[in-house]
C-alpha cells in the first residue's frame, strides 16, 4: 500500500476518525497497532510474523538489560539482540547476496560452485524496522532511555504505519515518551502543516519523482542509444528523483503521523542546496546518518583517535552504509565512493586553504562541486549493471559518442524551473501570506491544490523506489 | 486565573462542528476543482478515437448512420459504399441521400461504444437515424489488452458506464473473490476518472500543442476524411497474402475448423441469465431518445455469439445485422475475405458493407 493509493486514503480516513473518536490512550494505541498491521499486511501478511519477532527480541531484551545485571550479563544481553536483528537482517537481505558472491568467486579461482537454488523474499521496510529496534536495545544499554513495560507500545513504536516501511527511521528515545499521554487534537495537532506538508510530499512523490522516472528508465535501461545531452539530464533529473521520491514519503509519513498526533524526525534538509558533502550527509536521509553516526562511527571512535582513524572509521560506516542500501554490490561500490568524498573533504578541510573563511563564491563552487559529486554518484548508484554503468560513463565524458535517442529538450528548462521553485520554498516565498489566510480560504485552495496535483501524478502507481533498501 | 485559562483555551479549541464543517469545504474544493479540470481534459488520441470524435463533432450535422465498434467494425465497413448502396435502392433523407460515418476504433468494447454513443448523441447530431453498434458481449474484465489503467479505459468509467460495467460484474459466471477483484477495479478507474488522475500531462499536452498519441496507427483528419473513418488493415501491410492467410491457404482445413468452431458457439444455449439486459435497454432508450434507432451488429468474428440472436427473437424491436453466420455466410472465413482471426480485408468489407446498407435500408425505410 503506497501513501498515494487510494485504498491508503481510504484506510487512513478510517484510521484517523476512529482513532480521534476514542477517548482512552491505550484504546488509540492498539487502534493504530491493528491499522499498522493492516497497512503492512497489505504487501505480505506473512511478514507481519517477522516485525513481531523481531520487537519481541528486542522488548525482552530491553527488560532484561534493566535492572542490576552485571555488565557482563548486560553485554550479553545486547550482544544477543543485536545478534538477532543482524541475523533476521542478513538472512532476508543479505543471504543470496552472499551467496552468490561466493558462488562467482568460487567459478572465478575454478572452484565447484552450483546455482543458488534458495529464494528468498525480501520483506518491505526490513532494513528500515530492524535499525529502529536495533537502536532501542542500544539505548537502553547506554541507560539514554528506560526499558518500556508494554510489548502492544513496543509493538506500535517499530510498527507505526505512518513510518513502517521507509522510514523516518524514529528512535525510541523520541517516539516512546509521546505515547505515555493520549495526544490531544488541540495541542499536538498542526493541521494545516501537516496537510500541506502531506500535498508537498504527494507532489513531490507522484508528480515530479514518477513523471522523472518514466522519462529517464529508458536511458538508464539502453545507455548507448541515447544522447550525451541525455545522459547528462538524466543525471540531473536523477538526482530530483531520488530526492523527491524519498523526501517526499518522508513529509508524507511526518504528515500521517502529525495528523494523528505524534512527531517524526525531520529525515531532509535541503539536500540539494548542500555546499560541501560532509553538509549533504547532515542534509540528507538525517534519521539514517544519525543512526550511524549515534550507534557505529561514535563507538568506533569517531575522530577522536587521530586522523587515520578517523578516516578509517568513515570509511567503515559508509561501506556498510552502502550495502544497507541494497544487497548488491553497486550500493557497496556506491558507499565507499561516498566515503572516499568524505575522507577528502575532511582531508581538504584541515589544509590550510580549506580553513579559511568562506564567502558566497566559496559558497557557489562548493555548492557546484558537491552537487557534481553527487551526481557522479548516481551511475553507480542507478546503473542497472556494470557494463551499462560504464556504457553510460563513457558516453558523459566523451569516450564513446553516444546515440541518436534523445530526451525531450524541455527537461533542461524544466530543470531550472524545479530549482526555482526549490530555491523559493526553501526562502519560504508566500509562506506568511498563507499563514494569514482564514481557515475558509486555506481550506479552499488546498482543496483546489489537491485535485491539481491529482491531476498531475504520473500515469500509472510506481514502487517507491527506496521499498527495495 | 486557571479558570480563565481554560475557558481562553477552550474558545482556541476548534468544535467538532466546525472541524466538519471545514473538511467538507475541503472535499467540496476539491470535486469543484476536479469537475473543472474534467471538463477541460482532452479526449484519450489513442487510435485515433480523439480524432474521430472532433470529426464527428464538427460534422455532427452531416451524417445520418453511425457505425461504433472496434477494429472489425474500422476495418469491415466502408461507408462510402454504405451510401451508395443506400442510394442505390433508393432509400434518401430529406435533405438528400444518406451519409454514413465510421466511428471503429482499435479495442473499442462495448461500455467504451456505449460512452462514446453517449458523448456524440449529447452533441445533438440532428440527422442521426441509425447508430449501428458493435455486437460485443458486454464485458466487464478490466485486463483486456493489459489497458487496465490506461487512459482510454480510464475516460469511459462515468457514473453511467460504471454502474453499468458493475451490474455486469455481478452477472459474471466467476468466483465472488474474482468479481469482488474486478469489481473493484472498477470502482477505482471510476475514482481515477472522477479526479482525473494523471491525466493533467493530456491537459498540459493540450495547452502546448502538442500529441501525446504513442502510437503511429493513429488518423488524421485527412485520413478520416479519404473514407468517413473507415480505413482497410492492408494500407500497413505489405502486398502478399498474410501470415494468417497463409497458414490458411496451406491448409484448406483449418478455415473450416474455424468455421465449425463459430457455429458450434452460434449453437451453444443462450445464457441471457448472465446476460447485461439492463446495458442494452439503456443504451437503446438513449439512442431512441435521440431520434434514431439502435441497430446491433455481429462482425464475422472467430467465436459465436448466440445471445443477440435470442435476444432479437424475443423482442421484435431489438434489430440485429448478424454476420456472424458460416452455416448461411461462410464467404467471411475464406482466405481472401480476411486479414487475420478477426478483421476483413479489404474486397470482403466493400462485399460486407453492401449486404449491411441492403439490411439498413430495410429496417430504416417507413415501416421497416
Amino acid at each position: 500500500m503506497l501513501f498515494t493509493e487510494g485504498r491508503f486514503f481510504l484506510l487512513f480516513a478510517l484510521a484517523f476518525l476512529t482513532y480521534w473518536a476514542l477517548r482512552s490512550n491505550v484504546a488509540r494505541k492498539r487502534w493504530l497497532l491493528v491499522c499498522s498491521c493492516v497497512f503492512y499486511g497489505a504487501w505480505d501478511w506473512r511478514f507481519l510474523g517477522l516485525i513481531f519477532l523481531s520487537s519481541g527480541i528486542d522488548f525482552a531484551a530491553g527488560l532484561a538489560l534493566e535492572g542490576p545485571k552485571s555488565d557482563r550479563a548486560r553485554r550479553l544481553w545486547l550482544s544477543a539482540s543485536i545478534v538477532a536483528n543482524v541475523a533476521v537482517l542478513g538472512f532476508f537481505k543479505y543471504f543470496g547476496f552472499f551467496v552468490d558472491s561466493a558462488v562467482a568467486l568460487a567459478s572465478w579461482l575454478g572452484l565447484p560452485a552450483g546455482p543458488r537454488t534458495l529464494e528468498i523474499v525480501l520483506p518491505v521496510g526490513i532494513s528500515f524496522y530492524t535499525f529502529q529496534s536495533m537502536s532501542y536495545t542500544i539505548d537502553v544499554y547506554r541507560r539514554d532511555l528506560r526499558a518500556v513495560r508494554s510489548w502492544s507500545d513496543f509493538a506500535l513504536f517499530v510498527a507505526f504505519f505512518p513510518q513502517l516501511v521507509a522510514g523516518p527511521i524514529v528512535r525510541a528515545v523520541e517516539f516512546l515518551p509521546q505515547l505515555e499521554r493520549a495526544r490531544s487534537w488541540r495541542d499536538d495537532v498542526r493541521v494545516r502543516a501537516a496537510l500541506g506538508l502531506f500535498l508537498l510530499g504527494f507532489v513531490k512523490k507522484a508528480c515530479v519523482a514518477d513523471s522523472i522516472a518514466g522519462a529517464i528508465d529508458g536511458v538508464y535501461a539502453m545507455p548507448p542509444s541515447w544522447s550525451a545531452y541525455s545522459h547528462w539530464t538524466a543525471l540531473a533529473l536523477y538526482t530530483v528523483q531520488v530526492y523527491c521520491d524519498f523526501s517526499g514519503y518522508s513529509d508524507m509519513a511526518i504528515a500521517t503521523a502529525g495528523l494523528l498526533g505524534y512527531r517524526l524526525t525531520k529525515n531532509f534538509d535541503w539536500p540539494l542546496l548542500a555546499t560541501d558533502i560532509t553538509d549533504w550527509w547532515r542534509r540528507w536521509h538525517i534519521s539514517l546518518s544519525t543512526w550511524f553516526r549515534d550507534y557505529l562511527y561514535y563507538p568506533l571512535g569517531g575522530n577522536r583517535k587521530g586522523p587515520v582513524r578517523t578516516y578509517v572509521n568513515l570509511w567503515i560506516v559508509f561501506f556498510l552504509c552502502g550495502l544497507w542500501h541494497g544487497a548488491q554490490w553497486k550500493y557497496v561500490i556506491w558507499g565507499v565512493m561516498c566515503g572516499v568524498y568524505l575522507i577528502g573533504h575532511r582531508m581538504w578541510s584541515r589544509s590550510a586553504l580549506g580553513a579559511r573563511p568562506s564567502g558566497a563564491v566559496r559558497h557557489a563552487v562548493g555548492w557546484a562541486l558537491t552537487t557534481f559529486g553527487v551526481m557522479m554518484w548516481w551511475p553507480v548508484f542507478r546503473g542497472l549493471d556494470f557494463t551499462r554503468t560504464g556504457q553510460q560513463l563513457e558516453i558523459l565524458f566523451g569516450l564513446e559518442a553516444g546515440g541518436p535517442r534523445s530526451l525531450s529538450p524541455w527537461w533542461a528548462p524544466g530543470l531550472a524551473a524545479m530549482a526555482l521553485v526549490h530555491v523559493a520554498t526553501r526562502a519560504r516565498l508566500g509562506a506568511s501570506l498563507l499563514e494569514r489566510l482564514p481557515d475558509w480560504a486555506w481550506t479552499i485552495g488546498f482543496g483546489a491544490c489537491a485535485a491539481l496535483a491529482a491531476a498531475f501524478t504520473a500515469s500509472g502507481y510506481q514502487p517507491f523506489v527506496y521499498f527495495q533498501f | 486565573m486557571s479558570g480563565a485559562s481554560d475557558a481562553r483555551a477552550a474558545a482556541g479549541r476548534p468544535s467538532v462542528a466546525r472541524c466538519a464543517a471545514l473538511a467538507l469545504l475541503g472535499i467540496a474544493s476539491f470535486e469543484l476543482s476536479a469537475a473543472a479540470l474534467r471538463a477541460v481534459t482532452p479526449w484519450p488520441e489513442e487510435y485515433g478515437l480523439r480524432a474521430k470524435r472532433d470529426w464527428f463533432v464538427e460534422r455532427k450535422d452531416e451524417y445520418d448512420v453511425l457505425f461504433v465498434g472496434a477494429s472489425r467494425t474500422f476495418r469491415g465497413i466502408d461507408p462510402r459504399i454504405v451510401d451508395e448502396e443506400l442510394a442505390r435502392v433508393g432509400l434518401t433523407g430529406a435533405h438528400g441521400p444518406l451519409r454514413s460515418f465510421n466511428f471503429g476504433v482499435g479495442g473499442m468494447l462495448r461500455f467504451e461504444s456505449d460512452y462514446v454513443i453517449d458523448a456524440l448523441l449529447a452533441e445533438r447530431p440532428r440527422r442521426l437515424r441509425a447508430v449501428v453498434v458493435e455486437g460485443d458481449p458486454w464485458e466487464p474484465t478490466t485486463d483486456f489488452l493489459q489497458n487496465t489503467w490506461s487512459s482510454r479505459t480510464i475516460a469511459w468509467h462515468d457514473w453511467e458506464r460504471t454502474r453499468l460495467a458493475l451490474r455486469s460484474v455481478a452477472l459474471l459466471e466467476a468466483p465472488p473473490q474474482e468479481r469482488l477483484s474486478i469489481g473493484w477495479t472498477h470502482l477505482q478507474q471510476f475514482g481515477m476518472r472522477l479526479h482525473n488522475l494523471g491525466q493533467g500531462r493530456r491537459l498540459a499536452a493540450e495547452i502546448l500543442g502538442e500529441s501525446r498519441d504513442p502510437f503511429q496507427r493513429s488518423l488524421t483528419a485527412a485520413q478520416i476524411g479519404v473514407a468517413a473513418g473507415y480505413q482497410p488493415y492492408e494500407d500497413f501491410l505489405p502486398p502478399g497474402p498474410t501470415t494468417w492467410q497463409q497458414s490458411l491457404l496451406a491448409d484448406p482445413g483449418r478455415a473450416d475448423a474455424i468455421r465449425a468452431r463459430v457455429q458450434a458457439g452460434n449453437e451453444r444455449p443462450a445464457r441471457l441469465d448472465r446476460y447485461n439486459l439492463a446495458a442494452l435497454a439503456a443504451q437503446e432508450q438513449r439512442v431512441a431518445r435521440a431520434g434514431a434507432l439502435l441497430v446491433v451488429l455481429i462482425m464475422p468474428g472467430d467465436q459465436g455469439a448466440p445471445e443477440e440472436r435470442a435476444i432479437a427473437l424475443r423482442d421484435e424491436r431489438h434489430h440485429l445485422l448478424d454476420h456472424n453466420r458460416p452455416d448461411l455466410e461462410p464467404r467471411w472465413w475464406d482466405a481472401d475475405a480476411r486479414i487475420d482471426d478477426l478483421h476483413l480485408s479489404r474486397t470482403a468489407a466493400v462485399e460486407l458493407s453492401k449486404t449491411v446498407a441492403a439490411e439498413l435500408a430495410r429496417i430504416l425505410r417507413p415501416g421497416g
